[in-house]
């Protein structure tokens, strides 16, 4: 259930009997209205019968005052009669009161004409007794008796009909009371059978609604543990050695190769700073590295940590690594923990020297045979001319054989010497002669030239020392022209041209050929240890040794090819400074 | 030695020599005549080819390093020409490829003493006349 369909329930469950309970209110208040007009309306008709009777009574008094008068002359008698200047007050007020019913009022103008009738003949009575006339007369009493009994009678009548009026107007209020009642009843009854009716239609919906919200999130529940699993076991089976860490540092996860690379345990890394079960050093200087944690958290992004890294393990044993860290981070791009991924290349190094190695002893096979071949041509010769001194009986040409075999002695020297010199090892870097290192290969390579009948130029600056290691640079140009030798066709030529730039601070070595060129489809994997177009001639070394020989000497090394079938050949770059680069020397000490 | 020297030029065998090395030729060449033999020079393939077919040859002693044509190349052309005719592979370098030591009767290294050199070729010759006499 998302959060507005509930919110739009509770908001129903509120409305839904807060507007029934207002209707309600609403129709109680008609109904209490109703009934106080009703109960007002007998109000009303109790003060017209009550006023009537007060003004019947007033009237009668002034009767039975006149009369008192007439028997004994006396005035106090009229006492009351003069009080009937008040019963003109009630007679307004009554009329006021009556002002609804036409009917009565019309009845209250006759009373009251009949009234000042008989206040005139009361008046008359009064005048004949102090004046001492006849206010016995009979005909006269009887006159003034029947306009009482009128009076006496139409204030009956007046009464009799607003009691009638009373009498019904209490039975409507009584009507009106039972209906209220009634209704009162049945509304309260269908308001609780809304309400129990809505709400256990809302309980009912909210139920199913819940219901429905606690299986998706069990569904949910399930699947997050599933995908936890999944992960879980995906790290625990890469042959990486995978460990994690939260923001502080702090380890949460070690794979199983991490566990065998580390010699920590999980149980025994897992809460431990990475630094005491990651302790990596350089390789070169045998200085700590900053801990991958705080490196990835300063740079705030993936780091690929130092190269050449020693990792001790916990029983103080080392392997190289190559590594890199990763922030893990939340929503918000906060960095929660980094995880770091690292392998064992201890075996890759050892291959890789191992091939170095191959590369190197190759190339010694090769100046052995060249050497070997360099000193049997003179020792044959001088051998045959020994020969020919020994058995020439007639000793005239002895010593321009002499001279001949002392010459090619010479020449047997001059081999040895000059190219045994250039492959000598060093352990420091010395100043060695392009141009020497450069003859020095041409001849090696002087039978595959002859077989091919190359025409091999070469440039090079008078001053063209660089500091290096002569056998290391003998190994690089090697493997270039020998390369270029296989590419070229027979008759082939190759340029070699050697030129100093950068304000005399670099050589630029540049070897172009007109052979087959290289295709492009080859020129990301040409430095690949191992890669080769050569078939079984090749070992698939030459390239990735040269490369690694230039970079140890801090230089830079890149192939160009035309590209295009039929275009001349390839070119490849050297590019060397003068100076060797110290911070390189302790990288890679020779190993053959 | 001296039976060598005493025998009739017509029945001294013919070696046809071939090397880029001038100087190395020229005084192998001495040797050979010296020690009886009739000597035919060659710097390179195809002059070996053409030598070899202008010539009565009794048996070729080839240089293997050469510009255009190596041994091995010169040693097949010339089984072409003529299968049975002995041929000796004379080298600077101690070991050759396979295909190369097959074409050939016999692979030397330079160096070795000019008797040995000697009787190796007329060892070869031996059993190429057998051969032919077969």
């Amino acid at each position: 259930m998302t959060p507005e369909r509930f919110r739009k329930l509770l908001w129903l469950s509120l409305a839904v009997p807060t507007a029934l309970v207002f209707v309600m209110a609403w129709v109680v208040a008609f109904e209490v209205g109703q009934l106080r007009q009703a109960l007002g309306w007998v109000d009303h008709s109790d003060n017209v019968i009550a006023e009537s009777r007060a003004v019947e009574r007033g009237i009668v008094d002034a009767e039975t005052g006149l009369r008192g008068f007439l028997i004994t002359g006396k005035q106090e008698f009229l006492e009351p009669g003069r009080r009937t200047t008040l019963a003109a007050a009630h007679f307004s007020r009554l009329k006021e009161l009556v002002s609804d019913n036409p009917v009565q009022i019309q009845r209250l103008v006759t009373l009251l004409a009949e009234f000042q009738k008989w206040q005139s003949y009361a008046q008359e009575m009064i005048d004949l007794r102090e004046s001492q006339g006849d206010y016995t007369d009979f005909e006269r009493n009887l006159e003034g008796k029947r306009q009482m009994d009128e009076i006496r009678t139409g204030f009956g009548s007046i009464i009799q009909v607003e009691q009638a009026l009373r009498d019904s107007r209490i039975q409507r209020a009584n009507q009106l009371d039972y209906d209220f009642k009634l209704s009162l009843a049945g509304l309260s009854l269908v308001l609780a059978t809304t309400l129990v009716l809505f709400s256990r239609y809302q309980l009912h919906n909210l139920a199913e609604q819940y219901d429905s919200a606690l299986r998706t999130a069990e569904n949910i529940a399930a699947l997050e543990r599933q995908r936890k699993q999944w992960f879980v076991t995906l790290l625990r089976s890469v042959g990486d050695a995978v460990i994690a860490t939260d923001a502080e540092g702090l380890i949460t996860f070690i794979n199983p190769a991490a566990e065998t690379a580390t010699g920590w345990n999980d149980e025994e890394a897992r809460s431990q700073p990475l630094a005491k079960v990651f302790h990596v050093i350089n390789a070169d200087t045998r200085e700590a590295i900053e801990d991958p944690v705080h490196k990835v958290r300063r740079m705030n992004a993936v780091a690929g940590l130092a190269n050449h890294t020693i990792l001790i393990r916990k029983d103080g044993s080392e392997i190289n690594i190559n590594d890199s860290a990763a922030p893990i981070r939340d929503d918000n791009g906060g960095i929660i923990g980094v995880i770091l991924v690292f392998r064992d290349v201890s075996r890759q190094i050892e291959l890789e020297r191992t091939l170095r190695t191959t590369d190197r002893l190759a190339l010694a096979g090769r100046i052995t045979a060249s050497v070997a071949h360099e000193i049997h041509n003179p020792l044959d010769t001088v051998g045959n001319l020994l020969y020919l001194i020994k058995n020439d009986a007639s000793h005239l040409r002895t010593a321009e054989y002499a001279e001949l075999a002392s010459q090619e002695l010479k020449r047997v020297n001059q081999v040895t010497t000059g190219m045994l010199s250039l492959y000598r090892e060093s352990q420091a870097p010395v100043p060695v002669s392009l141009t020497d290192v450069l003859k020095g290969v041409l001849s090696m390579l002087e039978m595959q030239i002859k077989k091919k009948e190359a025409q091999v130029t070469c440039n090079s600056p008078q001053d063209d020392t660089v500091e290096g290691f002569p056998g290391e640079l003998h190994q690089l140009f090697t493997n270039l022209i020998d390369n270029a030798l296989d590419a070229i066709p027979q008759r082939g030529q190759i340029t070699i041209e050697c030129t100093s730039y950068h304000a005399q601070k670099d050589f630029c070595v540049t070897i172009t050929d007109n052979g087959y060129g290289i295709s492009s489809k080859y020129m990301d994997r040409l430095f690949q240890p191992l890669f080769t177009t050569k078939g079984e001639n090749g070992t698939g070394l030459g390239l990735w040794v040269s490369k690694g020989i230039v970079e140890k000497h801090g230089g830079s090394i890149e192939a160009t090819s035309a590209g295009a079938p039929g275009e001349s050949g390839a070119t490849i770059t050297v590019v060397l400074p003068r100076r060797f680069p110290v911070h390189t020397i302790l990288d890679k000490v020779p190993t053959a | 030695m001296m039976s060598v020297d005493t025998r009739d030029s017509q029945h001294r065998p013919t070696v046809l020599c071939i090397d880029d090395e001038p100087v190395g030729l020229m005084v192998r060449a001495k040797m050979l005549e010296m020690s009886g033999f009739s000597v035919i020079t060659g710097a390179d393939g195809p002059t070996a080819l053409e030598l070899f077919q202008a010539n009565e040859v009794d048996v070729v002693l080839l240089d293997y390093v050469m510009p255009r044509m190596d041994g091995g190349e010169v040693a097949r052309a010339l089984r072409l020409i003529n299968p049975k005719k002995p041929i000796i592979m004379l080298s600077a370098y101690i070991s050759l490829p396979e295909e190369v030591s097959s074409a050939v009767d016999l692979c030397l290294v330079k160096g070795l003493p000019p008797e040995e050199l000697v009787a190796a070729i007329r060892s070869v010759l031996g059993n190429g006349r057998t051969e032919g006499t077969a």
